[in-house]
């Protein structure tokens, strides 16, 4: 079965399980941004967890199937069609062959999944689909679909299923994140800069404070924005800033007190205090969050 | 060898350093980054370990969320008894490599200004010595280098460049680098090398390995 996308504004991308094991080579993780939502939708198709599907952030998309398929949308709450008709979310959807699939109007949630029953052909390179922007190129370069793209998928038998959705509502502010300590922790100890000792001190002083997630977020890094009353601006910052090894979900502070929390196609090294570290179940939720943000100490 | 010193890292990872007295020399140093080079090989071949990861003179090791952390902490500790007993006290770790530079980068005047020196000076103390690749990444295949003369030391760009292009060598803090990528960058541009650090289908990725050493040579017509 042929895929082609006859509109593509904004970025829509091939994701697969990424490439865990290669952060020594510089490589990032890659994969969805919101995992437990690219999960879902693999699993209401029957396709593996996480083979390849594609992501759509804060996207728009027209796609025709020349054959009859089993789709399933999951993540961003969206308004999706199928030959004109509005469709369910976080369910399986029988499309037949020949029409338009639709996806548009992101209403909450940064990213939403559209998996595709049965085996795909799609590129890989060092081991998965997620591309890599290594200078001007992608790699695999195919995995970023742009408008007159296709690619090809042989369907699988699919049977009807149905889940709930695991964004929050979109009433439910602030998103509540769980952290735990990163190396760093011990040196926000009371704010005071470079004090011996911590333990969970450091992340503390993050626990309940308001953050807003900035717009200018994306698969790179998560930016979020204090209200300034932080006491995390001491002289912490060295005249020698050293980049050290980071990873998916690492709370950096900057020197003006707002967070860069690296996400799955963030550069692994960082040269800000890792002060602690979204726990990984939680930091799909971060990525879809909108608004205001909060955190808490994971158990 | 000191004491290997766990710092948790979230639930699943953790940072490795050997405590060492403040006043060991520098061969300590290397020494260390030969044990964990040599426990990095040992720690991949274990399904429940996912990332090992070399920066400086310390480790950075990550696990699969259905491992049981002690019994990694125990692994871990057993492959760093076994790495300090076959690695020798002295001797090279890594490959050398040569970088042929062209010197005359978009920064290389304003260097040489903000550091008191003529532009052939700063090119003369760039090629004076013998540098450590002491981490990877940032971006693919970048290597950090170390460490730069105290001469050439200054803060990064306030403003960083939109585009530096592939191939550039520059200066930042105590480090020099190679930009593998035409990407953003607030290092201060010093020249290009025309040799490739980065094949993006060698197994390796980067010619530039933790623990290599590095000279730049001076490429410049004149």
């Amino acid at each position: 079965m042929k895929v082609t996308v006859l509109k593509a504004i904004g970025h829509l991308t091939i994701q697969d399980r990424g490439r865990p094991g290669q952060r020594h080579a510089g490589l990032p993780l890659g994969g969805p941004a919101d995992r437990e939502s690219a999960i879902l939708a693999n699993r209401l198709v029957g396709n593996p967890d996480l083979a390849p599907m594609v992501e759509l952030a804060l996207a728009k998309a027209d796609l025709f199937f020349d054959r009859d398929c089993g789709l399933a949308w999951t993540g961003a709450r969206v308004a999706l069609s199928v030959d004109g008709q509005p469709q369910g979310l976080d369910r399986t959807i029988i499309c037949p062959a020949s029409v338009k699939v639709s996806i548009e109007g992101f209403r909450y949630g940064n990213y939403g999944y559209l998996a595709i029953g049965g085996a795909w052909a799609a590129a890989r390179w060092r081991g998965s689909t997620s591309p890599v922007l290594l200078g001007d190129a992608a790699h695999p370069a195919s995995s970023v679909l742009r408008t007159g793209a296709s690619f090809e998928v042989l369907p699988s038998e699919t049977r009807l299923r149905s889940a709930p959705c695991l964004l929050p509502s979109e009433a439910e502010t602030p998103t509540v994140i769980r952290i735990s300590t990163g190396p760093e922790t011990s040196r926000f100890e009371a704010g005071l800069g470079f004090r011996a000792g911590g333990g969970l001190a450091g992340t503390h002083l993050l626990l309940g404070l308001p953050f807003t997630v900035d717009p200018a977020s994306d698969r790179v890094g998560v930016r979020l924005r204090g209200t300034g009353s932080l006491a995390l601006r001491p002289a912490i910052f060295g005249p020698e800033v050293r980049s050290s090894p980071t990873l998916p979900g690492t709370i950096q502070v900057l020197p003006n007190g707002d967070l860069i929390v690296g996400h799955v196609d963030g550069p692994t090294m960082g040269g800000y205090p890792r002060i602690g570290i979204v726990v990984p179940e939680d930091l799909g939720l971060l990525a879809q969050a909108r608004g205001g943000v909060t955190f808490v100490a994971a158990a | 060898m000191g004491e290997l010193l766990f710092t948790p890292f979230g639930k699943t990872a953790y940072l490795l350093q050997i405590a060492e007295a403040e006043d060991s020399p520098p061969e300590a140093y290397a020494r260390r980054v030969a044990v964990f080079l040599r426990m990095a090989e040992r720690l991949r071949s274990a399904s429940s370990i996912v990332e090992v990861v070399p920066a400086y003179d310390e480790l950075l090791v990550t696990w699969t969320r259905t491992a049981r952390q002690s019994l990694v902490r125990d692994f871990i500790a057993r492959a760093y008894a076994s790495a300090i007993g076959a690695t020798p006290e002295r001797g090279e770790i890594g490959q050398h490599h040569r970088l042929a530079v062209l010197y005359g980068g978009a920064d290389l005047a304003a260097v040489a200004k903000a550091l008191g020196l003529s532009a052939a000076g700063v090119v003369e103390l760039h090629t004076s010595v013998e540098y450590r690749v002491q981490a990877i990444g940032f971006q693919p295949g970048f290597a950090y280098l170390g460490a730069l003369p105290a001469a050439l030391r200054l803060p990064r760009k306030s403003v960083p460049l939109v585009r530096v292009p592939p191939g550039s060598v520059a200066i930042a803090g105590t480090q020099t680098a190679v930009y593998p990528h035409a990407s953003p960058g607030g290092w201060h541009l010093l020249g290009r090398t025309a040799i490739p650090t980065f094949d993006a289908f060698a197994a390796s990725l980067s010619r530039l390995r933790v623990g290599d050493t590095v000279k730049f040579l001076d490429a410049t017509q004149r």
